[in-house]
């Protein structure tokens, strides 16, 4: 029984389908065209060696109503532009355009430009949408590029020349913005930049001057082609390789050096190794991962590790240094809903990651006393996840809890903070596998598995 | 990341295959007329060029017109 892909729909010549685990691209006729005329270029060949262009295999049959099919390899963790870091989105967008100006070196073009069709797969950008090539016809132009600047350029000028984080923006407008609102979003002094004449302030102008007009074939009958097109690219690959976010020291970025941080860290590590040699699990999500040290060690013992955070700044460390831990930029207090056509077109984080083992280090007392969530909440938040957990609990004598209420009156405070209540409320979903006091004295570790 | 841009060599301005008589790049996007005409000026000054005749095709109404619009998918060179 095939299981359509919510979000793929979109494209009438091709669209995914799932086969159990099997990940499989269906093909009208003239998709099937568009992938015979890709997979004999060089191209083709070179970028799926490279892994910057996921592997395609043709079936052998194709199922009923479609012409050709191919298999993909199935994506590990599918993440989305609004959970990624600043340069993941620049990395994503310098691939989109070499792969559009590889392609077009061999008659063939990308016929949209969305962050939608690249994934990353051990810490690398990977183009994953085989159907969005098609053969380059003389006289086009890029059909792309209004949705480039919309969901590459304008986020990245966003953050690197206005210091306003994109993912908010993408989230709430899967679009991206328009030029004329990115236009009203540039201080003066950046408007007058060459770049942003051309990109935002002429694109804004010319879409409300020409907007309905019939220009697609007079382009062509004028004498446009190709060399144009990679003119802009080329221009537009230097813009954004120049793009830099220099991100602020944030109040996460420096936590490694709190000095719980180190002095708990080979405890926590060896209690975590203990639980992932129970659990074997496949996939596990780290909850506050910040610096991502604890994801990289269920890495390290094979699993798919995903490193959740809502601090830019400490996961693009992350994702700059190479690591191969999936990383998502998502606030656990208001994580990435469902969301797209009918609300299925991209589900939210958590059906996404499908955890088997999830790690909640660090994480318990700032839902409870920055977040305001009561403790009856956040238990029943973790046995949502129906996996086991390992936690660290922080009582409420803590240094730590005590800098977080230091303007809070008891009477703000929820019930059940102390350590005999919150294992209370833990044993009433869960089973307590494992326990470690740490040498603070006011933390404590556990393994936990939800009853049966 | 490295710049590959020219790693396939010069780009093929007339495609590598002939498909005459097949369909247009398909656009399931609403691309928007404004930034089609940008792309050529976008292009450098080959392109403020093609960007001029094909402006000037529309204030003139003297074009050759591919019809993106037509059940057959081929283009219909029309001239008014």
């Amino acid at each position: 029984m095939l299981e359509a892909d919510p979000g793929s729909f979109r494209d009438p010549a091709s669209h995914v389908v799932f086969d159990g685990d099997r990940v499989l691209r269906l093909l009208d006729e003239r998709g099937a065209r568009a992938w015979e005329s890709l997979s004999k270029t060089r191209f083709f060949n070179h970028e799926t060696q490279s892994e910057r262009l996921i592997r395609a295999e043709p079936l052998a049959e194709a199922p009923d109503g479609a012409s050709a099919a191919l298999e993909h390899p199935r994506v590990p963790f599918i993440s989305y532009p609004w959970e990624w870091t600043f340069s993941m989105l620049k990395d994503a967008a310098l691939l989109h355009l070499e792969l559009l100006a590889g392609s077009l070196a061999e008659g063939i073009t990308i016929k949209d430009a969305t962050p939608f069709n690249i994934q990353f797969i051990e810490g690398k950008p990977v183009f994953i949408d085989v159907g969005s090539f098609e053969e380059y016809r003389r006289g086009e132009p890029w059909i792309g590029y209004r949705q480039f600047t919309r969901q590459f350029l304008f986020p990245l000028l966003l953050r690197a020349w206005v210091g306003v984080p994109f993912q908010p923006w993408l989230r709430g407008a899967m679009d991206g913005p328009t030029a004329a609102e990115m236009r009203r979003l540039l201080p003066l002094g950046k408007r007058l930049r060459p770049a942003a004449l051309l990109h935002v302030t002429l694109q804004a102008r010319m879409e409300e001057r020409l907007s309905g007009t019939a220009v697609r074939g007079r382009l062509g009958a004028a004498g446009f082609d190709a060399r144009l097109i990679l003119a802009n690219v080329d221009r537009l690959h230097r813009l954004i390789e120049g793009v830099d976010w220099d991100p602020d020291v944030s109040g996460w970025s420096e936590y490694r050096s709190c000095g719980h941080v180190g002095r708990d860290r080979e405890d926590k590590a060896g209690f975590l190794e203990a639980a992932l040699e129970r659990h074997r699990p496949e996939r596990v999500l780290d909850l506050g991962a910040n610096d991502a040290y604890f994801s990289d060690i269920a890495r390290q013992r094979g699993a798919l590790a995903v490193a959740i955070d809502g601090d830019e700044t400490v996961l693009d460390s992350v994702y700059r240094s190479g690591s191969a831990v999936s990383v998502a930029l998502t606030d656990l207090t208001d994580p990435s809903p469902a969301q797209g056509w009918a609300g299925a077109e991209r589900p939210g984080l958590v059906a996404r990651a499908r955890p088997d083992l999830v790690i909640a280090y660090g994480l318990i007392h700032h839902l409870i006393y920055t977040s305001s969530v009561p403790p009856s909440a956040v238990v029943h938040w973790l046995a949502s996840f129906q996996c086991p957990l390992v936690v660290e609990f922080v009582g409420p004598d803590d240094e730590m809890v005590g800098k977080l209420t230091a303007n809070k009156l008891h009477s703000e405070l929820h019930p059940g903070r102390d350590e005999a209540s919150f294992k209370d409320l833990v044993s009433q979903r869960f089973e307590v596998i494992a326990e470690r006091s740490l040498e603070s004295g006011t933390r404590v570790l556990w393994q936990i598995r939800p009853r049966r | 990341m490295t710049a590959r841009l020219d790693e396939y060599g010069p780009v093929a301005v007339e495609p590598a295959h002939p498909w005459e008589g097949q369909s247009m790049i398909f656009g399931y996007l609403d691309v928007g007329s404004g930034s089609l005409i940008l792309q050529a000026i976008l292009g450098g000054a080959a392109g403020i060029l093609v960007a001029f005749k094909a402006w000037k095709s529309r204030i003139t109404g003297k074009q050759a017109v591919m019809d993106t619009t037509a059940e057959s998918d081929e283009h219909v060179i029309a001239e008014p």
